[in-house]
């Protein structure tokens, strides 16, 4: 039987540290350390790279599942509140294609989303990038756009409904 | 529930979520109906999707595999089309090998490399072709300093005018910041013929004129 080539590691790292990196920042963000996804991401790929897994069929999905797995381990390790709901799925190995499965469709999504936001007019964005995403307070965008909160919160609702009608769709 | 209402509840989960994801936002989340919950699990898709990766000239990994364009181990093009010759592969044969690896590569890409400028490939890249060619990857480097052309162009990529239009692009085309730099890296280089002497003014504005196009929505980059 022949010996199975090494992988092309710079490859395999430029084609998915994208999404090894967003699921890591995902896990990491309700600990407020965002910022170590890029640590996350290294340190899976060193740990890949001195012992390479064996028999993988989806390098995505592996890295991908790696780095969630990684970055629930730092999740845990700094203590953050329920933590045992957050670390049952990762103690769960047997369901390790499910769980990369499901990575997978949650990637599609957080592309899909990327799309809607593109597409949607500049108040919207602001409102997506300040209220949304940056967690500024409502009050703080409402009069940065010289609106009420609640018309805040009214394109924050459109915002999100085009999001899950997209991400269900497949739009 | 109206819209109206469904935004209002959907803004208590966000107002309390104090910069955590909406889904470990329990009480308010589990307390609320399922089409709100179904909301802020999309603000959470939504928070994911604007998380930009570092571009590869910032990350420690990249850098050490060699997938940042290095000016002393740049492709040399003549050497390339040599080796590719004596393995008797085509240009899509070698597109295809290298792709087989996982590097995003077309044949069109091998044939710019070989003809027009290869100053984007970087070092692994270089690397991979030289193993699937079956030659050392020492053959198939140069010194970028050792060709004008490719310095001057270099010195273009790190102006301030450069970083300006690749911001915008990455905005336009809704890609990283480090995705839009390389793409734009790569207009400018198949647009530089071999032996041509590019202008670093001429090309700017050339690039300026094309993100200011697509900006307008005229032609959208597929």
């Amino acid at each position: 039987m022949s010996a199975v080539p090494a992988p092309d590691w710079a490859a395999l790292y430029q084609k998915h540290r994208e999404a090894m990196f967003r699921v890591a920042a995902s896990v990491l963000r309700d600990r407020g350390i965002a910022h170590q996804a890029e640590d996350v991401v290294s340190i899976v790929f060193t740990s890949a790279m001195e012992k390479p897994p064996e028999d993988v069929l989806n390098w995505e999905a592996w890295l991908v599942l790696a780095a969630k797995r990684r970055a629930l381990d730092m999740v845990k390790s700094a203590g953050v509140s329920r933590v045992g709901e957050l670390t049952e799925e990762h103690d769960r190995v047997a369901d390790d294609a499910a769980d990369a499965m499901e990575l997978m469709e949650w990637a599609e999504k957080v592309a899909r989303a990327r799309r809607v936001l593109s597409k949607m007019d500049e108040r919207e964005q602001y409102v997506a990038a300040r209220y949304m995403i940056a967690d500024r307070p409502r009050e703080e965008v409402a009069g940065q756009l010289g609106v009420t909160p609640g018309r805040i919160s009214q394109i924050a609702g459109k915002i999100a409904a085009e999001i899950e009608a997209a991400t269900k769709e497949g739009g | 529930m109206t819209q109206d209402e469904r935004g209002e509840a959907l803004a208590r989960i966000l107002d309390a979520r104090s910069g955590r994801s909406a889904e470990l936002t329990s009480a308010e989340l589990h307390e609320t109906s399922e089409e709100v919950r179904e909301l802020a699990l999309a603000t959470d898709v939504l928070w994911a999707s604007a998380q930009e990766v570092p571009p590869l000239e910032n990350d420690s990994m990249a850098l050490m595999l060699g997938l940042v364009p290095d000016p002393e181990f740049a492709l040399d093009s003549k050497a390339l089309s040599s080796a590719r010759k004596r393995a008797g592969l085509s240009v899509g044969d070698l597109a295809q090998r290298l792709s087989a690896r996982g590097w995003t590569v077309s044949g069109p890409d091998v044939f710019r490399w070989e003809n027009k400028s290869a100053l984007d490939v970087p070092p692994a890249m270089i690397r991979a072709a030289a193993d699937e060619l079956g030659v050392e990857a020492s053959m198939l480097g140069r010194r970028e300093s050792d060709d004008p052309v490719r310095a001057r162009l270099r010195s273009m990529f790190s102006s301030e005018g450069f970083k300006e239009l690749s911001a915008r692009w990455a905005r336009v085309q809704h890609v990283s910041l480090g995705m839009a730099t390389t793409m734009m890296e790569s207009r400018a280089l198949a647009a530089v013929h071999r032996g041509g002497e590019p202008d670093p003014d001429v090309m700017l504005r050339a690039l300026e004129a094309l993100v200011v196009a697509v900006e307008q929505g005229e032609s959208p980059e597929k």
